[in-house]
């Protein structure tokens, strides 16, 4: 495209809202990037003034509030729900793709309503339930809500991913006795790395950033998540005032979106054939 | 057609178990569950038997449960047309690799991907009273606008939903750049033969264009703002002041984690799940409609 490319008024009005939008963008970063190294008398002149003050004082003093062991708490339940997920989502999704059996669609169909059924409507009767059963502050009672809350969208993006496979592959395997269960780990998996990089992508972040069930499920210091520990550290209700340890909290939110920035700027890609798979198909 | 050509294998019941078992256990158990839990009595966390549907007549006399609902219809109005009507402008002009364009869609894609906690409480502090929003104000002289945005009745609503919006933009951007990287370039080429300019292409080509995405959007957003608010909602405001900026899930959690009332809670919440199961219905059976059409044409 040698042509040069002429900027139109159009091009020059929309600006505006392109740069007011990022403007905001780049406060809310700033805030997040800065506020954590400035020291408590530098916050009280107000958050978004140019600080003048550096001090790694308030990761210090998270880190004494339990914030460490949170990370590590988050960490265990995130990667074990990564391996747990793409394992038995793996698995459903292999049936649902390449098995026949009885129900097969009523079983699908209930799988994917998960996906939209608030948490919120899960929270009450299973924490009663955990009471009986002695779950409450266990990291397997969290894991396995965690893993119940995250199977159902892993089945859909691991079913829309192996619909796409030619199944003459998959019969060809059966033909030379192949097992199922050689079938998906040696011809299937390998062949599924990217929507295994979709998977865990948002099992992870979602996991990680989540709030409800580490509030309610893992209450013990020891045992509880970053989300609820943040907040905990903030003075956990809403409208705080001054006076509360503002870069301590904003150190906790700042250590907590490090993961996913990497993750992100390690594997946009799948992020989007995740919003995409199946939804935006032409 | 591939599909017919599968033996019946009984084997998949195998393969399916672990997922089932778990999803079961997480979802449709604590779901009867609640629905035994609307139709009790209930004292100290215990119940107390049956008692003729008077939890459901309890939140349907309750004023604050329909202050509630109004605030979710609220909030959806206020903020999928506009999201929608943003995320198509900014899409277009991306698409058509306005000046700085990478840039722009690197920044828009941070609110997206960040934790809704981080970004909530980012947002309270800079909506504070003392916070540096209203110092902005004041200093460009609109003194009028220095406002308590998130404690104030009138205001605390209006506030989440401009937040909302200022997060999702990203998202519908997303899904909606998706799918113009796959129409056909030539289409716009020839509309610019024909004379036809940008705004034309964008009314008479974009939108046509998006319209399946943006109906998947709507459906996402909607049941997003229903049903997975809860987090964003008690940072800013814990649904105050009052019930002012009380949605039905942050009314679930209320009469059930806060006032202990157990009965009238489980009835909101078996509302909530009526109204999820309606909206994920109906997208099924018109996206396989939809799935059945496109087969037919081919």
């Amino acid at each position: 495209m040698g042509r040069k490319r002429r900027i139109t008024w159009l091009e020059l009005l929309l600006q505006i809202p392109f740069i007011a939008y990022s403007a905001t963008i780049l406060v809310i970063c700033f805030l997040l990037v800065f506020t954590p190294f400035r020291s408590t008398a530098d916050l009280a002149r107000g958050i978004l003034v140019s600080p003048n003050s550096f001090t790694f004082d308030n990761f210090a003093d998270a880190w004494r509030n339990g914030l460490g062991i949170a990370i590590k708490n988050s960490m265990t339940l995130s990667l074990l729900t990564c391996l747990f997920t793409a394992l038995l989502g793996g698995f459903a999704g292999y049936a649902f793709s390449f098995l026949r059996f009885r129900l097969r669609n009523g079983l699908y169909i209930f799988m994917y309503s998960g996906i939209y059924v608030s948490t919120m409507l899960i929270a009450l009767p299973l924490f009663l339930q955990y009471r009986q059963l002695g779950l409450v502050n266990s990291m397997f009672g969290a894991l396995l809500i965690f893993l119940g809350l995250r199977l159902p969208f892993s089945v859909y993006l691991f079913k829309n991913f192996f619909d796409e496979f030619s199944i003459e592959l998959i019969e060809a395997a059966r033909i030379d006795g192949l097992a199922d269960l050689r079938i998906f780990f040696w011809i299937v998996m390998p062949l599924s790395v990217g929507v295994l990089s979709t998977v865990i992508l948002f099992n992870f972040t979602a996991v990680w950033s989540d709030y409800l069930i580490g509030l309610l499920f893992l209450q013990k210091d020891s045992l509880m998540t970053i989300m609820p520990r943040i907040m905990n550290i903030f003075g956990s209700g809403p409208m705080v005032t001054q006076a509360t340890p503002l870069g301590q909290g904003f150190a906790g939110l700042l250590v907590s979106t490090i993961p996913i920035i990497v993750i992100y700027a390690l594997a946009k890609k799948h992020y989007i054939t995740g919003l995409t798979l199946g939804s935006v198909k032409s | 057609m591939a599909k017919n050509k599968l033996t019946y294998r009984n084997n998949g019941y195998w393969f399916l178990l672990p997922a089932l078992l778990v999803v079961a256990f997480i979802f449709l158990n604590p779901i009867i569950r609640m629905f035994l839990f609307s139709l009790e009595g209930w004292k100290y966390l215990r119940p107390t038997g049956f008692n003729n549907f008077e939890n459901y007549l309890a939140l349907l006399t309750d004023p604050h449960f329909y202050g509630t609902l109004s605030n979710n219809v609220i909030i959806i109005i206020g903020v999928v047309p506009a999201v929608i009507v943003i995320s198509l402008t900014f899409a277009q002009a991306i698409f058509g690799k306005i000046p700085g364009y990478s840039l722009y869609t690197f920044l828009f894609f941070i609110p997206v991907v960040l934790p809704d906690i981080v970004v909530a409480k980012i947002l309270t502090e800079v909506l504070n009273k003392a916070g540096p929003l209203n110092d902005f104000f004041n200093w460009l002289g609109l003194g009028f606008l220095d406002q308590d945005w998130l404690g104030a009745p009138g205001l605390s609503l209006f506030t989440i939903i401009v937040s909302l919006i200022w997060k999702n933009i990203g998202f519908a951007l997303l899904l909606f750049l998706a799918r113009l990287t796959t129409v056909d370039i030539s289409i716009y080429e020839a509309a610019e033969i024909d004379g036809a300019s940008a705004t034309q292409k964008f009314f008479f080509i974009t939108i046509p264009m998006l319209a399946s995405t943006i109906s998947v959007y709507v459906v996402l957003q909607v049941i997003g703002l229903m049903s997975f608010l809860f987090s964003y909602i008690h940072v800013m405001t814990a649904g105050g002041p009052g019930y002012s900026s009380t949605v039905l899930e942050y009314f679930i959690y209320l009469n059930t984690f806060r006032l202990q009332e157990i009965g009238v809670g489980s009835a909101a919440g078996m509302i909530l799940i009526v109204i999820t199961m309606i909206f994920i219905y109906n997208y099924l059976f018109a996206s396989r409609k939809k799935a059945a059409k496109a087969q037919e044409i081919r």
